[in-house]
């Protein structure tokens, strides 16, 4: 399955200063938090949910690596933003669009 | 002398164990051997333990003596530029989600203020060494032989022995227990001590309040603790494998000198100096379990049955919560009930098992699977990780909660306890199933072959 252009705009838009991904194979350097906030947006905007056991690093490591990942999925309808904490404050990675 | 109940260990475990027995009108003896106020570690606890002494009556006394107040846990991850941060939650009667706080202690001043007030509610604190149980023809425990400090010894004879003797587990080291099981931490060491000059947070509540745990760590096995004690000292600690420590031939104060600081970078930006007003301390194998820690006339509470890893902060809060479960069991036993079967703490034993399972299943997959484990904390489970941070662990907590049974699943792990006090438990280091987790190459490569072994 090829990367979604949402999704790759989403990576080229997370890496702080670095410039958009051409290789597939160079490493995303997405830093730990900003994976998770990844497996957010892709159940929350793509429909694809990453299972517990798909966790690794190494399945986010590069675009070839996540597209491998995304080639065994079916994409469902996009799903409701993750349900909030009951607690107020607490990081929820919803993937609302971020300014 | 004869007692009804003998509390053995005067520290958190054994003072809240006479205080929740108060409660159920039973005045124990309480045995202890060092003269307070002494040095101990295991300075923080979750939510629930900030509960059990809510409960107990202490909100004023610890605001008082100005104990620093823990709203949370941050962990410094792998770059040291992420953080991720924990907060201390509670939960009402209706199961709602709320902020709520729990304390950093000085073990010295707050074991102290324990073992005095459980003495002023009714308990006899009596100064003295346990040497050996007494055991009737049955095998149940019915007394202790007791070495006073002028050297005399003497029996006490007791329907009931509570073991609060913490890490050095009396009644396991005499056999009267199932079996002692190295626990799946056991190579890690510990080196800790305190220092002035920290730098902490500058808030006063939430995730930069100023007396937070903060938690360093990078490589597998490696990491730091922080832990405020009042305005000036840090506790400061840090855990690597026994087998570091050894292959850089240092002391221990010069090896936690070093090595603190390349823990994680952010270790330097909170510790400028190592300005040490403690000496370095150091625990190696402090990791075990021991099975059938509930029998005729005993029970085994807190670290004198099971500990696992000081990394969650949950020793001293499983300590005060397990003598709380204990307490109305206590005194039903001293009615009469219970008296027949081989064990009349059998559900106790099992339901404090399951609730240390969860927490070891934790503990676990933070090691095994970072990511997966963060990924949980911050995204797919963040209310049910609170609750299990804030020690609510227990089988009348919701647990073994969706998250729980993920980490299970995740570490291709389930769990039964329909087995003997004799089985070798899966927190053991070679339980077939986790010798493959926690040393790939390791020379043991079965149970059977480490049994043969000794």
């Amino acid at each position: 399955m090829e990367i979604p252009q949402k999704l790759k705009e989403y990576i080229d838009n997370h890496r702080g200063s670095l410039p958009p991904i051409t290789d597939p194979d160079e490493p995303l350097q997405i830093d730990s938090l900003g994976l998770i906030r990844l497996v957010a947006f892709l159940e929350s905007d793509l429909g694809i949910r990453v299972e517990d056991e798909e966790l690794i690093a190494e399945n986010f490591a590069t675009l070839r690596q996540l597209g491998e990942l995304l080639a065994t999925k079916t994409p469902t309808a996009p799903t409701a933003e993750a349900k909030p904490s009951a607690l107020e404050g607490i990081p929820t990675f919803s993937a609302k669009r971020e300014t | 002398m004869k007692t009804d109940v003998l509390i053995i260990g005067g520290g958190p475990g054994g003072a809240a164990m006479a205080m929740f027995l108060v409660r159920e009108g039973i005045k124990p003896v309480i045995l202890e051997q060092e003269e307070f106020p002494r040095y101990h570690i295991g300075e923080s606890m979750t939510g629930e333990g900030g509960q059990v002494l809510r409960r107990l009556g202490f909100e004023a006394e610890m605001t008082k003596r100005e104990h620093p107040v823990k709203h949370g846990v941050k962990v410094f991850g792998t770059s040291g530029v992420n953080s991720w941060y924990v907060p201390v939650s509670a939960r009402d009667k209706e199961w709602n989600l709320s902020f709520s706080t729990t304390w950093q202690v000085r073990r010295s001043d707050f074991d102290t203020m324990m073992l005095k007030e459980a003495e002023t509610r009714g308990a006899t604190v009596m100064p003295g060494t346990a040497t050996k149980p007494l055991l009737a023809d049955d095998g149940a425990v019915r007394g202790v032989t007791v070495r006073w400090p002028d050297g005399k010894s003497e029996d006490i004879e007791t329907e009931v022995v509570l073991d609060c003797s913490g890490q050095a587990t009396f009644l396991a080291n005499q056999r009267v227990t199932g079996p002692k099981y190295v626990g799946s931490y056991d190579k890690q060491v510990a080196f800790f001590s305190q220092v002035t000059g920290a730098i902490r947070g500058s808030g006063v509540s939430g995730e930069e309040a100023k007396d937070n745990t903060v938690i360093f760590y990078s490589k597998k096995f490696h990491w730091g603790w922080f832990i405020p004690l009042d305005k000036d000292v840090v506790s400061v600690g840090m855990v690597t494998p026994r087998a570091d420590f050894l292959a850089k031939k240092q002391t221990p104060e010069e090896f936690f000198r070093n090595e603190l600081y390349d823990i994680n970078p952010e270790v330097r930006n909170r510790i400028p100096e190592m300005n040490l007003v403690e000496k370095v301390h150091v625990i190696p194998n402090y990791s075990y379990q021991v099975r059938g820690f509930c029998g005729k006339g005993f029970i085994c509470i807190g670290d004198a049955h099971r500990f696992i890893d000081p990394i969650f902060s949950f020793g001293l809060t499983v300590t005060m919560r397990e003598a709380e479960f204990a307490a109305p069991l206590v005194r039903e036993y001293l009615e009469g009930k219970r008296r027949n079967g081989a064990n009349p703490f059998a559900e106790h034993q099992v339901f404090c098992e399951k609730g240390i399972d969860n927490l070891e299943d934790m503990i676990d997959l933070f090691w095994e699977q970072p990511f997966a484990f963060a990924t949980f904390v911050y995204h797919r489970y963040p209310d049910l990780l609170t609750d299990a941070f804030a020690g609510r662990i227990y089988p009348t907590e919701h647990q073994p909660s969706p998250a729980v049974l993920a980490f299970r699943k995740m570490l291709k792990r389930t769990r039964e306890y329909d087995q003997d006090d004799y089985s070798v438990p899966i927190g053991s280091r070679f339980h077939p199933e986790r010798a493959a987790l926690w040393e790939p190459n390791s020379p043991v490569a079965t149970t059977e072959q480490w049994m043969g072994a000794r």
